[in-house]
């Protein structure tokens, strides 16, 4: 039997479990099974005789061998994972080798798919309890790494704002990627965490529109004035060096011309 | 009288029910579970995982290597006392309904 592969590009989208899921039990109907996947990439491999049923998890600093371990037991295999660190080549990794006490890691876990099996046979997380303990590990990734973004920018601002020659061009570039990073960070926990209604993760959505929006008009605004300073630079050079050539010439040469001296 | 003891959730209760027959795989629970709630509760693997965290963080279960890899839960004397505890609630309640209704529901 012949077996081929295809990539597609795509991000993660963790936001998007369930989206994500349905995504990969499609393909797996059309005889395409994820792999592997990366942040930005995944890859199918072809097998038109098997069917998957795909499942999503994430875990932060556990015990992965138990945990990989109840997984195999049930029948699920390891299709990929998507951790919380990057390495050298860029793509996300788990932090630690020995699959001990790991990193924050979003695990994809799949098992063969037998329609004369309950549906039931293919959920992981089976009680509220589960679910609402999944929802409040993501509530708390969320919570941190919003922390450290604003942690971050309040450095750069201060840097910015507090340094001689600051430009004020840079300040409101540096507001709308902030406030833009805010808003987006906002509706990720409103729709992961919160389960929040339509409305507010609509406002956070609009207003991440919104500053993005004014993010790209102070770049072309900066953009504008940097072509017109060089513009400026190109016309003006040839003129100031014919001023400082005369000018070289008339100090050289004028004391003797004129007796000066 | 002791502490007042919050209800045990269907997973933890059939859980701890399981490993008081004796020490079994995280698998041997799941299945058991199954065939005692008649197929109408079924513990998944993500769950069974949190489930048995919290339970050894509890102190009512402990985990023991059998063989090269797979590991092995059992109940401990804690773990033995909240489920007693946890059958006393039940059996209270039932019979709290059976003398409303006299055994009639």
């Amino acid at each position: 039997m012949s077996k081929t592969t295809k990539t597609e590009k795509r991000r993660f989208m963790p936001w998007c479990r369930e989206a994500e899921q349905d995504q990969y039990n499609e393909e797996s109907r059309r005889g395409w099974h994820l792999s592997q996947r990366t942040f930005r990439s995944m890859t199918y491999e072809y097998d038109p005789d098997v069917e998957y049923r795909y499942a999503i998890d994430y875990r932060y600093w556990h015990d992965e061998s138990r945990y990989l371990e109840l997984f195999e037991e049930d029948g699920w295999e390891l299709a990929g994972t998507i951790g919380d660190a990057f390495d050298s080549a860029g793509r996300f990794v788990t932090l630690d080798s020995s699959r001990d006490n790991t990193a924050g890691c979003w695990y994809i876990f799949r098992k063969k798919y037998d329609p004369l099996r309950p549906e039931a046979e293919y959920e992981i997380a089976t009680d509220d309890e589960s679910i609402q303990a999944l929802r409040n590990t993501l509530k708390r990734k969320y919570q941190r790494e919003l922390v450290c973004e604003l942690f971050l920018f309040f450095l750069w601002g201060c840097n910015l704002f507090f340094s001689s020659g600051r430009s004020w061009f840079l300040i409101l570039l540096m507001a709308c990627v902030f406030t833009h990073i805010l808003a987006s960070s906002m509706r990720l926990l409103c729709v992961t965490v919160f389960q929040a209604r339509r409305p507010i993760t609509r406002v956070f959505h609009w207003l991440r529109v919104l500053f993005l929006i004014l993010l790209l008009l102070t770049v072309s605004v900066l953009a504008t004035d940097l072509v017109r300073a060089a513009q400026y630079e190109k016309a003006v050079s040839p003129v100031a060096a014919q001023v400082d050539t005369l000018a070289g010439s008339v100090l050289n040469g004028g004391p003797q011309e004129y007796g000066i001296g | 009288m002791g502490a007042k003891r919050e209800p045990l959730t269907e997973s933890y209760f059939y859980i701890l029910l399981c490993l008081h027959e004796h020490p079994r795989h995280g698998y041997g629970i799941m299945q058991r579970v199954q065939e005692l709630s008649d197929g109408h509760v079924r513990i998944g693997s993500g769950t069974m995982y949190g489930a048995t965290a919290n339970l050894m963080q509890k102190g009512w279960i402990k985990e023991r290597k059998a063989g090269e890899r797979r590991r092995e839960y059992e109940l401990t004397d804690a773990g033995e006392e909240a489920l007693s505890g946890e059958i006393d609630r039940l059996r209270h309640l039932v019979a709290a309904a059976d003398t409303v209704t006299g055994g009639a529901i």
